[in-house]
């Protein structure tokens, strides 16, 4: 699993830990009893208190998400194989939160950032659907 | 929540224990360079004699003393002693601390004097009886005093080179002038007989001189039996060297709480 | 702003100094500060070059007398006990010259290791190897950077419960900062120690942080959890009528500005409900309200028009 940490990110970094475990879950690149990085491991490879990263598995331990095995360290929870769509709604939410708030960075409000995504991915999947055009004629030639 | 536990500060012995091994291995060099001219000393002393008897006055308490002067210079070369240097850092009473490094250099120039002493016993020995007329048994108390002087100046001084070559500097000036005006009957730079202080720190009955000319037992080897030198007076020379030691002391003590944990500003 | 009051004994700080004041000749260095560094926080003290950071460490360690006031570590009167609070304390100076040149790098740590009866020589030994000290090079032949590295591991070796870390990034280039860094977030997470580090890199070291003081010219100007600066240190856009003045009381907590028609964007101090309901009785409305980095909200305290 790779936590990546934003220091331009106003949130607590114990929110922003979770949300990377959350994210490696839904991805799947964490899955269910699989263990977690250390506190201290994690601490050091993220240059953090490793009071900010017990926060962060206690947290999540507290959802449900992981689970601690006296002396072995924390594992993620069996329960995460179900409530997949949940998950992701969550994640989805907590993706939107930053935009919202870097969007609001920026001085725009929310509508014109749902308005300025759902143009951008109106864009891009034009530019995917060219690109396979292009490649199926190449494949013709 | 953390468990907090002090941790203690160091022994005193230990603390002494560790200036004396750091002290000694920063003396090293100066060590290696005495060894090289008493080596040549002996060997000039081999060929130009040829072991023919050498007929020397061997007062070994000038040299001494001006070693154990010097000394403190060596030991604190390279040290910072004002503002936030390493040396106080350390979790040790700063004056102890000072105290014990100028402890473990003595340690050291003891241990100097005493090889310097026994290669001239060794020397006077080889060279036949006929030879060596008198060796200076116990230069350690002069060079310790001169060397707690030094300490002091070190340690208390910001420049103490600075002071040294100024005072230095002052008291040529003074020769050179007092040569003009001449010397008293009995050989004493009138310039310094002038004046009082330096005169009886000098040549005063506790002065420098009989601290330093007469300090201790004389191997008379002419004669089978150690015997006093034409000592002035044991009592004087006795008074004279508890009178330098207890000075040598007290500015050691002024220079040292400079650092100290409570100073003032 | 300036600190907290005499009385706020029985928590237990791990740093805790009373109106201590310092001056060099006619340069005021501390005036009046009242540190309070809880056990077990990761205290950043933040502030321009000659604020006052290290003359406070110094104190802290009495190496250097203060003027009035007083200091405590762990309780302990730094004034006159000296010897036990240095023997609590893992300190990395601001200047990398080490006395001793003559010396080789493991000599240096053994003579140091003598004076503290916790030292633990398998640590040592391990810190030596993360942090590529080589014991046979002599002191004086050290380069910033290597030098740095042997002064953490003089700082660390013993595990001392508290941590004095003056500009602990300076000198080291990035590859070694990042390590040293996370060395030190290991160091943390084995042993439980507060950690004071006194820096104007911020970013370098924001991370580790819980708490947060800064410095300027002398005064403690913000003293607070890292929580407390994000929560009440923050930007606020602000839509206001032609020709609008901010309310009086605003302009002592106003940082930074940018006027562009009717929209103000400041970083306010103080409580969001608060300001926002201050603003808005006095017409304006908060438009939104966006939390700030770590450097961003310390660094509004240095802005010019906060008055200490």
């Amino acid at each position: 699993m790779l936590v990546n940490l934003d220091p331009n990110d106003g949130r607590p970094l114990y929110l922003q830990i979770m949300d990377e475990v959350r994210r490696a879950i839904v991805v799947g690149t964490l899955r269910a009893e699989d263990p977690l990085p250390s506190v201290r491991e994690l601490a050091a490879e993220l240059v953090v208190n490793a009071r900010t990263v017990s926060q962060a598995y206690q947290e999540l331990e507290r959802e449900g998400i992981v689970y601690v095995r006296r002396g072995q360290g924390t594992f993620v929870s069996p329960a995460v194989r179900r409530g997949g769509g949940e998950r992701r709604r969550s994640l989805a939410r907590e993706v939107a939160k930053r935009a919202l708030l870097e969007a609001r960075r920026n001085g725009l409000d929310a509508e014109e950032l749902v308005m300025a995504i759902q143009k951008l991915a109106a864009e891009e999947e034009r530019a995917e659907a060219r690109l396979a055009r292009a490649a199926g004629k190449g494949d013709d030639e | 929540m953390m468990q907090l536990i002090l941790h203690p500060t160091p022994r005193g012995r230990d603390a002494v224990l560790e200036q004396v091994r750091i002290v000694g291995l920063g003396l090293r060099r100066e060590a290696l360079i005495a060894a090289v001219v008493l080596g040549i000393v002996t060997l000039a002393i081999g060929i130009v004699r040829g072991g023919a008897g050498i007929h020397f006055d061997a007062d070994a308490s000038f040299p001494t003393s001006v070693v154990g002067f010097l000394f403190p210079f060596a030991i604190w070369r390279g040290e910072r002693r004002f503002g936030p240097a390493f040396l106080w850092t350390l979790p040790v009473d700063r004056r102890r601390l000072a105290f014990a490094k100028v402890f473990a250099g003595w340690v050291w120039l003891m241990a100097a004097l005493a090889v310097f002493v026994l290669w001239l016993l060794a020397l006077a020995h080889l060279s036949a009886a006929t030879g060596v007329r008198t060796v200076t048994l116990f230069p350690f108390t002069g060079a310790t005093a001169l060397y707690l002087l030094g300490s002091a100046l070190v340690l208390g001084l910001r420049h103490p080179l600075r002071w040294l070559l100024g005072t230095m500097g002052m008291f040529f000036l003074l020769v050179i002038l007092s040569d003009a005006v001449g010397r008293t009957e009995n050989g004493e730079l009138r310039m310094v007989a002038w004046s009082g202080l330096l005169r009886s720190a000098v040549y005063g009955p506790y002065g420098l001189d009989t601290l330093l000319s007469s300090s201790g037992f004389v191997s008379a080897a002419e004669h089978a039996a150690a015997a006093w030198r034409a000592l002035p007076d044991l009592a004087q020379w006795a008074t004279a060297t508890l009178l330098w030691l207890g000075a040598g002391l007290a500015a050691l003590w002024a220079a040292a709480s400079r650092h100290g944990e409570r100073r003032r500003h | 702003m300036s600190g907290w009051p005499e009385q706020d004994r029985g928590e237990a700080f791990a740093v805790a100094t009373y109106g201590l004041s310092m001056r060099y000749g006619s340069e005021t260095a501390l005036a009046g500060i009242h540190l309070r560094v809880p056990e077990g926080a990761v205290y950043i003290l933040i502030g321009p070059n000659g604020a006052g950071k290290s003359t406070a460490m110094k104190v802290l360690l009495n190496l250097e007398r203060p003027h009035a006031g007083r200091a405590e570590v762990f309780g302990l009167d730094t004034a006159s006990r000296g010897p036990e609070v240095r023997a609590q304390v893992g300190y990395v100076p601001e200047q990398h010259a080490h006395d001793y040149a003559w010396m080789m790098c493991g000599r240096l740590i053994e003579h140091v290791a003598a004076h503290y009866p916790a030292w633990d020589h398998a640590y040592a030994a391990h810190l030596i190897e993360v942090f590529g000290v080589r014991p046979h090079r002599k002191v004086g032949t050290l380069s910033k950077g290597e030098s740095r590295r042997l002064q953490f591991v003089l700082a660390l070796a013993h595990r001392p419960p508290l941590l004095l870390l003056d500009e602990p990034t300076d000198g080291l280039d990035p590859v070694v900062r990042n390590r040293t860094l996370a060395q030190l977030a290991e160091h943390l997470a084995d042993t439980p120690a507060t950690v004071v580090i006194a820096t104007h890199h911020i970013r370098e070291v924001e991370s580790l942080a819980d708490h947060v003081g800064v410095l300027r010219e002398g005064r403690l100007v913000a003293q607070m959890t890292r929580d407390e600066l994000r929560r009440t240190v923050v930007r606020y856009r602000v839509e206001v009528p032609e020709g609008w003045q901010p309310p009086p009381d605003l302009r002592i907590a106003s940082l930074r500005r940018s006027r562009a028609g009717r929209e103000v964007q400041w970083t306010l101090i103080g409580e969001p409900d608060e300001v926002t309901a201050h603003l808005a009785g006095a017409g304006a409305t908060v438009r939104d309200v966006t939390p700030l980095a770590l450097e961003e909200a310390a660094l509004a305290f240095l802005a010019e028009e906060v008055s200490a």
